[in-house]
């Protein structure tokens, strides 16, 4: 055991101890503020994989974590409810599976989506795809409103069982965070990164592009569709409007905010977003400051964080991070001799 | 089928189809030539609308200087945002990713901008007696004044905008530069006014389309650029990129093609409307990935 | 007139000329000729001021204009058929010599301009309405020269124009080269194929890896053992 890993294990211990202090401490609102930074950092990791390391810039990622937000509440919601509300088929309606399950499940569907939709937009070029992939999102929207047989239209399904609570959710951020990096580190990792600075390159070198690039799409959707799945299990309800356009681009701005290909990246950019959405919303509400009242501005936080993202762009295109690992910051693994300071994409 | 409903919604799908057509071609100028997609081409469409909204109903204006002061405001803003978002960002980091979130960051933050000025809520647009007028022909047809008007206009522009790609020096320039900026040089062309140029007429088409939009849905509010900006695109996206009349065309095919879909539509369905825009996407891009009609930049 | 002094370029941190030195005087026409990868297109590039020069001084009628953006260039009289054509595909023929005339002040010289490469090209007459993309390589690359001389400019810069074409082609084009230089424009002419650019040149420079090796008389250097050896594949 070297020094490596007993810093892990020191960090894990020390992650369950907070984790614990918060579950008992923190109350309602500050709770789910937690849990939710996990999950946001989830499905921003997962959207890394495909708009990051592999560098196909999709946005369709809206469209098919719909489908399995969607799935995780019909496969849990009580019969009776669905009864009442939906028209099923009866094995759908009868149909009651566990937490874990359900996650899987919503996951593997999300890929499936993903492939059924996706695919035949890969014979686009560049823009056209991005256009493409920006419509699946209108178009499943579109769906889930006028289907009311299954989705219950834009009033949405409710009372969804709660099951995310803090251990899932950085439960699993972690299982994503690791799986990211053994994958980013194995042959195919390198494969996709060889892909996202030059795909003909690689398909010259022998990596099997197209096939790469589906399975990386594949785990992407699977990731951002679990952590749908949590998020509908943490909200306690599921409607057309969530995972909208609009939330497309504000992942894809933490992503940009943060650094893509790197792990940290859209950890700081998930960071970075939801503290200062918090951080900002008093101001949005209206506040009084030494005397003078500033009335409610609604709408000021996202013009900061356009603003932001603009500046971002200019200045420091490659996000905050640049491209670097948390790590390379801390002095022990410098200590270390090792050379992992300064690797541009690392896992 | 009623040939006189048929004719009426011809002509609503017209006008309608006018002011996607006015919107497609800022958007394919831009990214014929620059490469990218002004996500921010809805918000100097809204700004124009507000421009001329707030002229004439807190300065009195004319309803002509209201079209005026909205192409105005629409051109400042549009060069407001080449110099202060585009220019910058080109310069040092010209990667795909980094604009469009660039893009798509000006656009978010002019929306909210004016969300926070002027608050969500939707303004009447003041349009004036004489343009409320209907003409009604013998046969029974109802032509709005208004309507009439939006399509004459549109049509003159467009003549007039693509006989000046097509024939004057600088036009020619313009699709020089959208299909090799390097040649262009070479012959003397100055990217940096090519790319004003079509930032200039970009941005004064999309303030008339504003009016338009204004006097024909009657509604002026900071959201309204975001989703007919997007059908405005798709429309340069179908009529090929760079390709300016074919973005026009498409604009007018689109238009037409959803009145007329939602209008021969059993009402129950009407929610579905605007999927009629992506299907229609779809379904072209994957006969025609690159356009229906030839794109104005070099085919890898 | 141009005139190349020590001069040190590259592509970001790689360097590619390390130091060279040629000139051009008026009414000449003279050959830069090398291996690929040599450098003679980054040399072409650093006068037509698309690619900044590190060290050393561009010259031309001796004025320094080493810093002066590329589309300017055209207004000194210089004017440059690059390597690979670059055609405006999406125009058509005669849009693509409207452009070579952009910066004509004048209907009258510009209307003279066109006749004289309609008279030099008539292929490029009979195509005149054809879109640039259409036409075969050869087509093409007599519309980049035509191109280029719209303006008449006093250097012409000639990159590769023998690149992938057939001889009989190649030939063609070779004429109407010497017809344009005697018309009174200076030409530099950048080939790979050693023999067609000793011909048509009065002299010189043989460059390898981005450095003059060679430089002289071409009736000189076509007797030269080591051009023979190396480039004209006389053993």
């Amino acid at each position: 055991m070297n020094k490596k890993t007993y810093t892990l294990i020191g960090s894990l211990l020390c992650l369950a101890i907070l984790l614990f202090l918060a579950n008992t401490f923190l109350r309602g609102y500050y709770l789910r503020l937690v849990i939710l930074f996990a999950i946001t950092s989830i499905v921003a990791l997962g959207v890394n994989v495909t708009n990051g390391y592999t560098n196909i810039f999709s946005l369709g990622f809206g469209g098919t974590m719909m489908v399995a937000g969607y799935a995780t509440a019909l496969m849990t919601l009580p019969p009776a409810y669905k009864k009442a509300v939906l028209h099923l088929p009866l094995w759908l309606e009868q149909l009651q599976v566990a937490f874990p399950l359900a996650l899987v499940i919503a996951g593997l569907l999300a890929v499936v989506a993903s492939i059924i939709l996706l695919l035949p937009a890969f014979r686009l070029e560049g823009q056209y795809f991005i256009l493409a992939s920006m419509g699946i999102n209108i178009v499943m929207g579109n769906l889930a409103e006028n289907l009311r047989g299954i989705t219950h239209g834009d009033m949405g399904l409710r009372n969804i069982p709660a099951y995310t609570n803090i251990w899932w959710a950085y439960g699993i951020l972690l299982l994503v965070i690791y799986a990211i990096h053994r994958l980013v580190h194995s042959r195919f990792g390198r494969g996709l990164i060889a892909i996202s600075k030059d795909q003909q390159l690689a398909s010259v070198m022998g990596v099997p592009v197209v096939k790469y690039k589906i399975i990386s799409f594949a785990i992407g959707s699977f990731i951002t569709g679990i952590g749908a799945s949590l998020w509908v299990h943490l909200v306690l309800t599921m409607n057309p409007k969530a995972f909208s356009l609009v939330y497309v681009f504000q992942v894809v701005a933490m992503l940009a905010i943060g650094g893509i290909g790197t792990l940290s990246g859209p950890l700081i950019g998930a960071a970075i977003l939801t503290i200062g959405t918090e951080l900002l919303a008093p101001v949005q509400e209206g506040f009084t400051f030494l005397g003078c009242t500033v009335p409610p501005i609604f709408g000021f936080v996202n013009v900061f964080m356009a603003l932001l993202l603009i500046v971002i762009m200019i200045f420091k295109p490659r996000g905050l991070m640049n491209g670097r690992e948390i790590g390379s910051f801390i002095c022990f693994s410098k200590k270390e001799g090792n050379s992992n300071g300064n690797s541009n994409i690392k896992g | 089928m009623n040939v006189l409903y048929f004719l009426q919604q011809l002509i609503n799908g017209l006008s309608y189809g006018s002011i996607l057509a006015l919107l497609a071609i800022g958007y394919t100028m831009i990214y014929g030539i620059l490469g990218l997609i002004n996500f921010a081409h809805g918000e100097i469409f809204m700004i124009g609308a507000f421009c001329s909204y707030l002229l004439v109903s807190f300065s009195g204006a004319s309803f002509w200087t209201g079209l005026l002061g909205a192409v105005g405001g629409s051109v400042l803003i549009g060069l407001l945002i080449e110099k202060l978002v585009y220019d910058p960002c080109l310069k040092k980091n010209p990667e795909v990713l980094t604009v469009f979130i660039a893009s798509f960051g000006a656009s978010l933050g002019l929306r909210n901008l004016f969300v926070m000025i002027f608050g969500d809520g939707r303004r009447a647009f003041p349009t004036p007696e004489y343009l409320e007028g209907i003409i009604i022909t013998e046969s029974g047809l109802f032509l709005n004044v208004k309507d009439l008007l939006i399509l004459a206009v549109t049509l003159i522009l467009l003549v007039v905008v693509t006989l000046f790609i097509k024939y004057s020096r600088i036009g020619t320039a313009m699709r020089a530069v959208a299909y090799d900026p390097t040649a262009a040089q070479l012959v003397g062309v100055n990217s940096k006014t090519v790319v004003l140029l079509a930032f200039i007429i970009g941005s004064a088409l999309a303030g008339i389309s504003a009016v338009s939009y204004g006097i024909s849905f009657g509604i002026v509010n900071p959201s309204m650029g975001y989703l007919i900006g997007l059908n405005g695109f798709i429309a340069a996206v179908l009529g090929g990129i760079g390709n300016v009349p074919g973005a026009a065309i498409s604009g007018y095919i689109i238009g037409l093609g959803e009145i007329l879909f939602v209008a021969f539509l059993p009402p129950a369905w009407s929610a579905v409307r605007p999927l009629f825009v992506w299907a229609l996407l779809f379904i072209i891009l994957f006969i025609k990935p690159s356009g229906l009609f030839r794109p104005n930049v070099k085919i890898q | 007139m141009l005139k190349i002094k020590n001069v040190v370029a590259g592509y970001g941190k790689a360097e590619v000329l390390h130091g060279i030195e040629l000139y051009v005087d008026a009414g000449e026409v003279v050959a830069l000729v090398g291996p690929n990868g040599a450098g003679k297109t980054t040399t072409i590039r650093c006068v037509t001021g698309q690619l900044p020069i590190k060290q050393g001084l561009v010259t031309y009628k001796e004025k320094d204009i080493s810093q002066i953006p590329a589309y300017q260039i055209v207004n000194l009289g210089i004017c440059c058929s690059p390597e690979g054509r670059n055609v405006f595909g999406n125009l058509s023929v005669y849009e693509n010599l409207k452009m070579g005339g952009y910066l004509i002040h004048g209907k009258q010289l510009y209307k003279e301009q066109l006749e004289w490469v309609y008279s030099l090209f008539p292929k490029l007459w009979e195509r005149r309405d054809q879109l640039a993309e259409s036409l075969s390589g050869g087509e093409q690359q007599m519309l980049a020269i035509g191109r280029a001389i719209m303006s008449k400019p006093s250097l012409l810069l000639l990159d590769e124009p023998s690149l992938g074409l057939a001889p009989v082609v190649v030939d063609q084009i070779y004429e109407k080269i010497e017809e344009i230089s005697h018309e009174g424009a200076s030409i530099l002419l950048v080939e790979q194929n050693v023999r067609l650019a000793l011909e048509i040149s009065s002299r010189a420079y043989v460059m390898e890896s981005g450095q003059i090796r060679l430089c002289g008389k071409s009736s000189e250097l076509e007797k030269d053992s080591y051009i023979e050896q190396t480039y004209l594949g006389v053993k």
